[in-house]
């Protein structure tokens, strides 16, 4: 397993939004989180990637305790993300975010140009981060994370806001990346893509699991049904 | 060229304190750079102007010595300052800092060695001209080169999303305590400076009023790159010798011309060498300053 | 004892009416007007060229007021508002608050000069008469209970009226109140208007109580107010108020054991340690970043 969490748990106040969750995510594959919103998805990443400190529970990365470690310790292990509500660094330039994404490994130019290139961003490297058009800067997000060479990579939400030219683009750049062996772990609203693009998912809904297995699987759990998909289909 | 002589004699003083202010301004625009709002640079610059004023006078300090001991102690008490503080934001830290600074003036004010209201006098005059351009040189060449380093663009990082640099693996807490300890470093050794330019120093000199000249030269500059702070210490200190004339309204004059520099170049005065890149930076709302 | 309490009353109540004015800025516009204790300064000048051409104590404090409260709209007109349009950081306005202030404090200074100065004589009530076994003067008690008033007022103000709504809303969240429907630029008019009127009157009653009101008044209130402001917590109206008696009665007790020049230090002392405790204070709002 490359990531494990046991029983993690997340309170704010009086609210448990991540209640006692069991994930195991083996090297290599690309596991897929869904649930209703404010089911606890975000919050889950964001325990995963130490921005929030669990209140229970414990994390595992490659086999090392990394419950409480902060994000850039994480990422230091492998661990690279992008976020929901897109967290580029707006005044610098499309090529300085993805040096600094590669800041780990030195920044070094070269293999930033070609990660735009291979992201359709070369012509804009010059140009400001806050100026790229939305479905851009996914894009850009995306190929920033990737600038570390992270065996772990976690996508927030990152068809939100995509039309479906852009989405089936991004269907393949997770195959894409898939092939490349980087374990990926994706959280969407977009079912068709979780269910195009990831081998395993998990159902979570008021901070619990609700159910896991192949996307065939969870398609067919009634229980998964009446509370997500079947509002969904509506 | 004598006429340039007569000029730069009759001017010593301001020119001297140009220089000064302007490393007083790189100190703070350090931390701005890295978003960090610090309002104790003035602070560190009056421990360290006592403390190596006193160096010298009491204890027979030779100058350098005296001037990179009273540098140090200002960088060493930045080390718990910064430390407790860095997980403030914006406003608060500001605040905090602030706070620090009124308690040292207070602090100076309450113990007899320094001299307490009425000032330290009689301090031996040792700083030239040149000591203060010299060392001002070397500090604003580290600070660009440090800007266009990887570190300089991490720390540009930092001032944009602090969490989205954090999750690139970033050390967030050391940047920005790094940036504020080499401030407070750099503020203490124009510190030292000033305290031996101008034979006395008194501790309204290092207060709250002088936290914010400071800021103001840092911001109106502009912090783009190292020009912009050297420029707004040079308009600001320059201006009250020009405006001598005008003695009567001098504050009035200045008081004006920072509302205008500010209303139409909120990113700094340096932005006019940058008019461009800095209309599409205003358009895009990146965080220029923290 | 008693004594000591009705002065730390009295002093709080100035901390008060001068950090709401500040407060109220912060949380409707995030911003720091720096230029705040420069209208407190105006104000106490503005009372005493009123009643130096004749009129009695409390019109002079109504016009002091009013023309606060105006000064506080041009300022915001000429230093806040364009850079509002262009999108500027906050920091830009607090220097251009900074700017504002230099003019105003010149000005007084160029009309009355740097030192002390003091209202016409017979001008303000010297009454004082015991209490029990308390000194007690009507001019702090009078001034006290007006504050008390202006604080009760402002508090109706926010809760019960339609603009208090719309302040609120605009404090919450700016994107949201203009969809809203709500005349962002006159809801800010108004907070202005508020605030610097607050700040005069604080300014005006100081200078009445120490009848020595002088161009620099401001400065020491300034820092005080952000001691105020951080214990009490940013932003909020009822903080303000908490914060100021706190701190008042804290000065006052701190001189049983600390020599009276380390007293503005207890200020800074306290705010430290609050601000390492407890950053948002004892009412404020936490300000949380959205991962």
């Amino acid at each position: 397993m490359l990531l494990e969490t046991t029983a993690l748990t997340k309170r704010f106040g009086g609210v448990v939004a991540v209640n006692a969750i069991d994930l195991a995510v083996p090297e290599g594959q690309v596991f897929g989180i869904i649930g209703p919103n404010g089911a606890g998805k975000t919050t889950l990443i964001n325990l995963i990637s130490g921005h929030f400190r669990a209140d229970g529970g414990a994390i595992r990365f490659a086999g090392a305790d990394v419950t409480r470690l902060r994000p850039d310790q994480l990422a230091r292990r492998g661990i690279a993300r992008t976020f929901q509500s897109i967290r580029l660094f707006k005044g610098l330039s499309v090529l300085d975010n993805v040096l600094v994404g590669g800041f780990l490994r030195g920044s070094p130019i070269a293999p930033a140009r070609a990660l735009l290139q291979r992201f359709g961003l070369g012509a804009r490297a010059d140009a400001l981060a806050g100026e790229l058009a939305y479905g851009d800067q996914r894009r850009l997000e995306i190929a920033r994370a990737l600038a570390s060479e992270p065996r772990l990579l976690i996508l927030d939400e990152p068809a939100a806001g995509l039309n479906p030219t852009e989405s089936a683009a991004l269907r393949e750049t997770l195959r894409a990346l898939a092939a490349d062996g980087i374990t990926i772990i994706l959280i969407e609203h977009d079912v068709r893509l979780v269910m195009g693009a990831c081998e395993r998912v998990a159902v979570l809904n008021f901070g619990r699991k609700l159910a896991e297995g192949t996307p065939a699987q969870i398609q067919g759990d009634p229980a998964v049904r009446e509370a997500y998909l079947g509002a969904d289909d509506a | 060229m004598d006429d340039l002589q007569q000029f730069l004699a009759a001017y010593q003083t301001t020119i001297g304190f140009v220089g000064l202010n302007a490393m007083l301004a790189l100190s703070v625009w350090l931390t701005l750079y890295t978003g960090q709002l610090t309002l104790g640079n003035a602070a560190f610059a009056g421990i360290a102007a006592y403390s190596s004023a006193l160096l010298t006078m009491k204890a027979g300090f030779p100058f350098p010595l005296a001037l990179a001991s009273g540098a140090l102690l200002a960088a060493l008490v930045s080390v718990p300052l910064g430390a407790t503080v860095f997980r403030l934001r914006g406003v608060y830290l500001a605040i905090a800092t602030l706070a620090f600074g009124e308690v040292v003036r207070v602090a100076i004010l309450a113990i007899p060695l320094t001299g307490r209201g009425q000032g330290l006098v009689g301090i031996p005059p040792k700083t030239e001209v040149w000591h203060i351009f010299a060392s001002l040189a070397v500090v604003a060449i580290a600070c660009e080169r440090l800007r266009r380093s990887n570190l300089g663009r991490a720390a540009a990082a930092i001032r944009e999303d602090e969490i989205a640099a954090a999750s690139h693996g970033i050390p967030v807490r050391r940047f920005k305590l790094a940036a504020f300890v080499l401030g407070a470093l750099i503020a203490g050794w124009a510190g030292g400076l000033a305290a031996h330019f101008d034979f006395a120093i008194q501790p309204d000199e290092f207060g709250f009023a002088r936290a914010v000249q400071i800021l103001v030269f840092a911001v109106v500059g502009g912090i783009p790159n190292v020009l912009g702070p050297i420029l707004g210490a040079l308009l600001f200190t320059a201006l009250p010798a020009v405006l001598q004339p005008l003695q009567e309204y001098r504050d009035i004059f200045q008081g004006a011309i920072l509302v205008l520099v500010i209303v139409f170049l909120p990113r700094g005065l340096a932005t006019l060498l940058e008019l461009r890149r800095t209309i599409r930076l205003r358009r895009v709302g990146a965080q220029d300053v923290a | 004892m008693a004594d000591q309490i009705y002065n730390a009353i009295f002093i709080g109540s100035i901390y008060a009416l001068f950090a709401l004015g500040f407060t109220l800025v912060f949380s409707v516009l995030d911003i720091l007007n720096l230029a705040h204790p420069a209208l407190f300064t105006l104000g106490a000048f503005t009372a005493l060229f009123a009643m130096q051409q004749g009129m009695p104590a409390a019109a002079a404090v109504i016009v002091a007021f009013v023309v606060c409260g105006i000064a506080g709209v041009l300022l915001d007109r000429i230093a806040f508002a364009p850079l509002r349009r262009r999108n500027a950081p906050p920091l830009s306005a607090m220097i251009s608050s900074i700017g504002v202030s230099l003019i105003v404090i010149r000005l007084i200074q160029l009309k009355y000069g740097p030192d002390l100065q003091a209202y016409p004589a017979g001008t303000l009530p010297a009454a004082v008469f015991p209490i029990g076994g308390l000194l007690v003067d009507t001019l702090r008690s009078v001034i006290i209970g007006l504050a008390v008033v202006l604080m009760l007022a402002l508090t109706y103000l926010v809760r019960r009226t339609q603009l208090g709504r719309e302040l609120r809303a605009l404090a919450e969240n700016p994107r949201a109140a203009r969809i809203l429907g709500i005349d962002v630029e006159r809801a800010i008019a108004a907070t202005f208007f508020l605030s610097a009127g607050l700040g005069g009157v604080a300014g005006v009653l100081y200078g009445f109580a120490t009848n020595s009101p002088f161009s620099q008044m401001g400065l020491a209130f300034e820092l005080k107010a952000f001691a105020v402001m951080i214990v009490g917590g940013m932003g909020s109206i009822p903080g303000a108020v908490l914060g100021a008696y706190l701190l008042s009665f804290g000065e006052i007790a701190s001189l049983a054991f600390l020599p009276s020049e380390l007293r503005d230090a207890f200020a800074f002392g306290l705010l430290f340690v609050v601000l390492l405790v407890r950053p948002t204070g004892i009412l404020g709002q936490r300000a949380v970043d959205r991962v």
